[in-house]
């Protein structure tokens, strides 16, 4: 049974923000995906900033479609490059070029370091913030 | 034994001062919490008188003290144990439903300085949050 509470529109989706799993504003919703075959949504497209590209979140992403904005439930990995990778001691490894992937899963940060490329296991990761935090000295 | 060293003694010396620090070597160092969020930078160091107390730091454009009870590590950053209350102010709220309640405008404290809640304000109006209600505090901060 459909509740006409857990039903929500375009109007409900565009134009609001999307809120990362960190609380940072990512962007507004301006697009909506919607498989015809299946008639399932698929995701939506997100306006990043004038003269950022817009990414695609697809909707096992996204954790809640909230009155005020939509919150995601992982950080979309094209947001990781180009972010300083600092271990917990506090040594500086470099900057995030890639996220290694398998089967869309991510499994490994390719690190852009001072001697050249460094591979971390994705599972290392403490935090990503402003930094993104590994375990190591 | 005097204890006033040249500099090239102290590098060789062991024990006790094996690790120390120099202040040339973390001023200006950045500041980052266990969180991967920035602290500022550090300015300055507190001594009293004989002893290290804490480190200050610039944090948009105003100066922190921050004990050294928070420092985790020393490194090319140096990493705090937790995200200091300063870095509250200025952040926006959203309520779980992810509607925007405004900006932190001010720390509540008990009356032993315990960490109470935050003021938020939005527009004309200001309301108190208590510590209870907050879910997230990074980037943002998220009310449960």
């Amino acid at each position: 049974m459909i509740l006409l509470g857990d039903i929500i529109t375009c109007e409900d989706i565009l134009g609001k923000e999307v809120i990362l799993p960190d609380a940072r504003v990512l962007g507004i919703a301006t697009k909506l995906y919607i498989d015809k075959n299946k008639k399932k949504i698929v995701g939506i497209s997100v306006d990043t900033g004038f003269m950022r590209a817009e990414l695609f979140v697809g909707i096992k992403h996204i954790k809640k479609f909230g009155k005020g904005a939509i919150f995601l439930s992982t950080y979309p990995f094209e947001l990781l490059k180009g972010k300083e990778v600092v271990t917990t001691q506090g040594r500086r490894l470099g900057k995030v070029r890639k996220v290694k992937r398998d089967n869309k899963e991510p499994i490994a940060l390719i690190i852009e370091t001072r001697e050249g490329h460094e591979e971390i296991d994705y599972k290392k990761i403490v935090e990503i913030g402003d930094v993104i935090v590994v375990e190591g000295k | 034994m005097s204890k006033v060293w040249s500099l090239e003694d102290w590098d060789k010396a062991g024990g006790k001062y094996k690790y120390s620090i120099f202040f040339s070597q973390i001023k200006g160092k950045e500041v980052i919490s266990k969180d991967g969020e920035r602290m500022g930078k550090v300015v300055d160091v507190v001594f009293s008188p004989t002893y290290f107390l804490g480190v200050v730091v610039k944090y948009k454009g105003k100066k922190y003290v921050i004990d050294k009870e928070y420092i985790y590590s020393y490194g090319d950053k140096i990493v705090l144990r937790e995200r200091m209350l300063f870095s509250y102010l200025g952040k926006k709220v959203f309520n779980a439903e992810g509607e925007y309640v405004g900006k932190v405008v001010e720390i509540v404290r008990d009356k032993n300085g315990e960490f109470r809640g935050i003021v938020v304000r939005k527009g004309f109006s200001k309301r108190e949050i208590s510590k209870g209600k907050i879910k997230l505090i990074k980037t943002n901060i998220i009310l449960r």
